[in-house]
């Protein structure tokens, strides 16, 4: 697989980077990580009593996925 | 009684190079075997966050392993996601379309899609494609790490330890405390100190 292109950073002398897009930035992957830890964790639960006794899981757990 | 084998990571930092010998757990492993295929089908990647501290030997629990791969096409990511998959499982939900276009490569909405050993959700390898200029930066000037003779990228160190001053946890700032001590030895000091003040990012320690 070929590798793609490396994206320059900035023209000389502009601003690289803006501090309040990280800022941003962070405040959504902390959201997210925080609604798939919730989610995952309850999806979780939910399947493991409904698997109770060692039965496999089967597609409809999959596609119930959150 | 024999005491309990850990991981006992030996980290060595020259300005030339970073080796790490330790003796892998389920997250290192995880992140060994994920970037074994990144490596061979010659996608570029790198690892950032919090598990770039745990590598360089900071003791504390991870639930995921974060990595910026560059953008790929719709083919190429099938070529990857079909490698990955042989030994990991998705768990985003959607097709190999739908992660690309609606996860992956959704413009400014773009998120991570998450794989993870079968059966399980937790750690997971969440990856993302680099996007942003920050991420473009971490993955142009990123670092190789021999990892018990496995190479291995990590992000540029300085964006890094910046990114992580910038999260501001008690945790993410210890993170950067550690990434910070442990690789002064190859820390560009000029640019660890622009990108701080570009970023708005301080920390007394940094000298």
């Amino acid at each position: 697989m070929p590798s793609g292109s490396r994206k320059a950073v900035g023209p000389p002398g502009e601003p690289r980077f803006d501090a309040r897009e990280v800022e941003e930035e962070i405040r959504r992957n902390r959201e997210a990580n925080e609604r798939f830890q919730r989610e995952y964790s309850e999806w979780f639960e939910r399947n493991a009593t409904r698997r109770a006794g060692g039965a496999k899981r089967t597609t409809a757990d999959r596609r119930s996925r959150p | 009684m024999t005491a309990p084998k850990g991981r006992n990571p030996q980290i060595e930092v020259t300005p030339r190079r970073i080796r790490v010998r330790l003796r892998p757990d389920n997250v290192d492993q995880l992140a060994l075997d994920f970037c074994r295929v990144l490596t061979k089908l010659q996608v570029r990647y790198a690892l950032v966050s919090g598990y770039v501290a745990i590598l360089l030997g900071r003791n504390r629990l991870s639930e995921d392993i974060d990595l910026f791969v560059e953008r790929l096409s719709v083919r190429q990511f099938k070529a990857l996601h079909s490698a990955l998959t042989k030994s990991l499982e998705c768990i985003t939900p959607g097709t190999v379309e739908t992660l690309h276009g609606s996860y992956l490569d959704a413009g400014a909405e773009s998120t991570s899609v998450r794989y993870a050993r079968p059966e399980t959700f937790s750690p997971n390898v969440e990856m993302k494609f680099a996007q942003k200029p920050v991420h473009h930066y971490s993955l142009s000037r990123r670092v190789p790490v021999d990892v018990n003779g496995q190479r291995l990228y990590i992000g540029a160190l300085e964006m890094g330890i910046v990114y992580k001053l910038k999260m501001g946890s008690e945790k993410d700032l210890a993170d950067a405390r550690w990434m910070y001590d442990r690789t002064r030895e190859r820390l560009h000091r000029p640019e660890l100190n622009k990108l701080m003040e570009e970023m708005d990012a301080h920390a007394e320690w940094v000298t």
